[in-house]
């Protein structure tokens, strides 16, 4: 029982570093524009393609198709933001997740007109082997790599939300007319915001698709599925808590692997069913999220 | 205004799970516009009139070695051709007495006597329907079922067609997804009104279509798959319903003999998905492998229907157990991600047909090096011993593409249902058709191991070995109809 516990929490916490990295991009959106972002995985699994194609139809170098990759769920992330989001800004929040969602479904779509010749593809690791066994896990050295992203966005985004530029994200989003009165350009902050978002849900793909196989939709429904762990994370950090969304993918990956245990063997989706759970005794007993402090009525 | 907030956040969870599901569903778009409306027909064009038909009834190559045993498993009984051999019957868990109640025949096609049902019959040609998955958890390349689906039908018309008909098929995908299989054979047998409906992989999709088309009165051909499922009874029992290779249940005896011989006195483990279609096999496998190797089985144990995050706590149990082989039936995309989290080499075994297709070698190599899994159809290194006619047929209906296994796969169905379309007689309806499968002839055909439903609806009599050579990332055919 102990080997089996000891086996959820390390690979929980390393599955937990890509949900991260997935509630981190829909945090940042939903801060920036209240905008539930459905494409949000999907930046990851075309970030993932494009850097599939660099490296192995094409050839090139591995950090020039990683950094490729990163470009492509960059210029889907602009896209989205300019041809959806902009032109949908003054509608409802169910409008734009509606509209987030098709370009998620669009996304998926492309990839499988693209990508049926052969359905299952394997990205290469950035390094190969195992870094470590413990509980006879593998732990390896691109979990290891993985990890460190992740700690390294973390900071990066600490530092960048106490910079100007993160500032006037805060301000934009908070009030739009007095931002843009004070110098502030909203429609290159969306921008901005849309794009960081678009290269960590990128990192997310091309970082955990080489541990599995990879279809289209992958981070979506696939065998990375991320989606739904990410919005949870992002929930139970309270929608507007990086540290809180980090933390939240964490407890999402271990609880998530804790239905995997032996105890659970005959009952299908039994992490599935332990999340929810989970979820649900949070949202009843701190709606506001675990992270975030409950907001004082003016 | 804090109840407003917390209803605010249910409907948005709400939401994710209802666009995670809608998506997950894995309709890919394009396929249905490509198959429909009505459906791209394969093969009714090209019959050459005054060729004399191909004899359809339990026909050989000429030349072609029949049922060839490779390398024989002591105990295993040298193929031949199977002439009136009686098909297997049914397996029951005795362990948990669930049986799929197979021994005996199944129904007879008096069960569905009455006035001549010739639907999908015309002068000229007959429709036949056919589902697999090319999205999903076990995706098979959209292009490869493309080129397959209608080489053989094309093939046999130009030969003056099955008594005088040509042979059209209809493909539709059923997305791995059992409702949207129920869909798609609704759709075959009551707007296309096709004859008949082949079932072409995956075991819940196969169950969820072969149980429709019993209540329309459909016959529906698969490849075996489960038995029977908890509270739906055995698959023997619906009036149409015919197995064209061993059920899974049927395989346990053979992958434990296999077991036996390769791993003596070594750990194995069992790991079947955790659909409920499969928990007479998962019964009846664990009992077999108790029986064959005592002890040494170190864990039975189910996995989930699809294999997400829980890949690497799966492999670290295999790796933590000490096995050296693993009996596995599961989604292959499932096999191929555990795979690539384990830290120690394991050799997996299973029963066929989806685990045994290249794209599995293609996606599970290095890691399945040497993976032995049953088929119902040989590889491409062994097919053009056994049927010379494929290749040449496969090129030409494709512009010289090089053909393959599921090229092999639907070529083998095709020929196999032409067959026994063939002994329905000139006066083809569904009552012939079954007549004729529940006379007890055989049909041979030199991909499929013969097939005979004279003592039940599970006719398969042998399966092909096949075996993962990384080296050339594909399966090779290392034992021709294992019995």
């Amino acid at each position: 029982m102990i080997t089996e516990l000891g086996i959820a929490v390390i690979n929980g916490v390393f599955i937990g570093c890509v949900y991260a990295l997935v509630a981190l991009g829909i945090v940042l959106i939903y801060r920036a524009s209240g905008v539930f972002n459905f494409a949000q995985a999907e930046f990851g699994t075309t970030g993932l393609f494009a850097a599939y194609a660099g490296v192995v139809l094409w050839g090139w170098p591995y950090w020039l198709s990683f950094l490729f990759g990163l470009a492509v769920a960059m210029a889907m992330g602009l896209a989205t933001e300019r041809l959806v989001i902009n032109p949908l800004r003054h509608a409802s929040r169910v409008t734009l997740l509606v509209g987030t969602a098709g370009v998620a479904l669009a996304a998926i779509g492309i990839q499988f007109w693209k990508s049926n010749e052969q359905p299952i593809r394997q990205m290469p690791k950035i390094v190969n082997g195992i870094a470590a066994e413990p509980f006879g896990t593998a732990v390896t050295y691109q979990h290891l790599v993985t990890l460190g992203v992740l700690i390294v966005v973390a900071a990066a985004l600490a530092v960048f939300f106490r910079s100007p530029s993160g500032l006037a994200l805060q301000a934009a989003q908070q009030e739009g007319t007095a931002a843009e009165l004070v110098g502030i350009s909203v429609r290159r902050v969306s921008m901005m915001t849309w794009g960081i978002a678009a290269v960590l849900g990128g990192l997310a793909g091309i970082l955990s698709g080489p541990n599995l196989t990879f279809t289209a939709g992958y981070l979506t429904f696939g065998a990375g599925a991320a989606l739904l762990p990410g919005f949870m994370a992002a929930v139970l950090g309270g929608m507007r808590s990086m540290p809180g969304a980090v933390a939240g993918a964490m407890a999402v990956g271990v609880i998530e692997q804790l239905g995997s245990l032996s105890i659970f063997g005959y009952y299908t989706g039994g992490g599935a069913m332990m999340l929810f759970f989970f979820l649900l005794i949070v949202l009843l007993v701190r709606p506001q999220g675990l992270f975030v402090r409950k907001a004082v009525a003016t | 205004m804090r109840i407003r907030k917390r209803l605010r956040l249910v409907a948005a969870l709400l939401s994710i799970v209802a666009f995670t599901v809608i998506a997950g569903c894995g309709l890919k778009p394009g396929i249905a516009q490509l198959y429909a409306p009505g459906g791209t027909g394969y093969g009714a064009q090209g019959a050459l009139p005054g060729q004399p038909a191909v004899p359809g009834q339990s026909g050989t190559f000429a030349g072609a070695p029949g049922g060839t045993e490779l390398d024989a498993l002591p105990g295993s009984t040298a193929s031949g051709q199977q002439y009136g051999t009686a098909g297997t019957g049914g397996t029951t868990a005795a362990a948990r007495g669930s049986g799929s109640g197979g021994q005996a025949a199944g129904p007879t096609a008096q069960a569905v006597a009455g006035p001549a049902d010739t639907t999908g019959v015309t002068e000229s040609t007959i429709k036949i329907g056919l589902h697999a998955p090319v999205t999903g958890a076990a995706a098979f390349p959209q292009r490869s079922f493309e080129r397959a689906v209608g080489v053989y039908a094309s093939y046999i018309n130009s030969r003056g067609g099955i008594n005088g008909r040509n042979l059209k098929v209809l493909f539709r995908d059923d997305g791995f997804d059992p409702n949207k299989a129920r869909a798609v054979c609704k759709d075959l047998a009551l707007q296309q009104k096709v004859f008949l409906i082949i079932g072409g992989a995956g075991s819940d999709q196969i169950d969820s279509c072969a149980r429709y088309a019993n209540s329309v009165g459909v016959p529906y051909i698969s490849a075996g798959v489960h038995e029977t499922r908890p509270g739906l009874g055995p698959l023997s029992a619906l009036s149409t319903y015919y197995a064209a290779s061993l059920t899974y249940e049927q395989q346990s005896p053979l992958l434990s003999r296999l077991v036996t011989q390769q791993f003596s006195g070594q750990k194995i483990g069992l790991m079947v998905a955790s659909n409920d279609s499969l928990d007479n096999y998962f019964a009846v496998q664990q009992e077999s492998l108790e029986r064959a190797i005592g002890d040494n089985l170190e864990f039975a144990e189910r996995v989930p229907k699809t294999i997400q995050s829980e890949a690497p706590t799966i492999a670290a149990q295999i790796c933590n157990s000490g096995v050296e082989a693993v009996v596995w039936n599961g989604a292959p995309s499932g096999l191929i991600n555990v795979s690539k989290s384990m830290t120690c080499d394991v050799r997996f075994l299973g029963p066929g047909n989806t685990n045994g297709i290249n794209i599995v070698a293609t996606g599970g190599c290095p890691q399945l090096d040497n993976a032995q899994f049953f088929s119902g159809f040989p590889q491409l290194d062994k097919i053009n011993q056994l049927d010379p006619a494929f290749e040449p047929a496969y090129r030409k209906e494709n512009d010289g593409a090089d053909p393959d296994d599921i090229g092999i796969a639907m070529w083998g169905i095709e020929k196999l249902i032409s067959q026994m379309l063939a002994a329905g007689g000139k006066d083809l309806s569904r009552q012939s058709f079954m007549a004729a499968l529940d006379s007890g002839q055989t049909f041979s055909n030199n991909v499929y191991p013969p097939v005979n439903f004279g003592q039940s609806r599970f006719g398969g009599t042998g399966m092909h070995l096949l075996r993962a050579d990384c080296s050339q990332r594909q399966f090779i055919t290392e034992r021709l109809n294992v019995k």
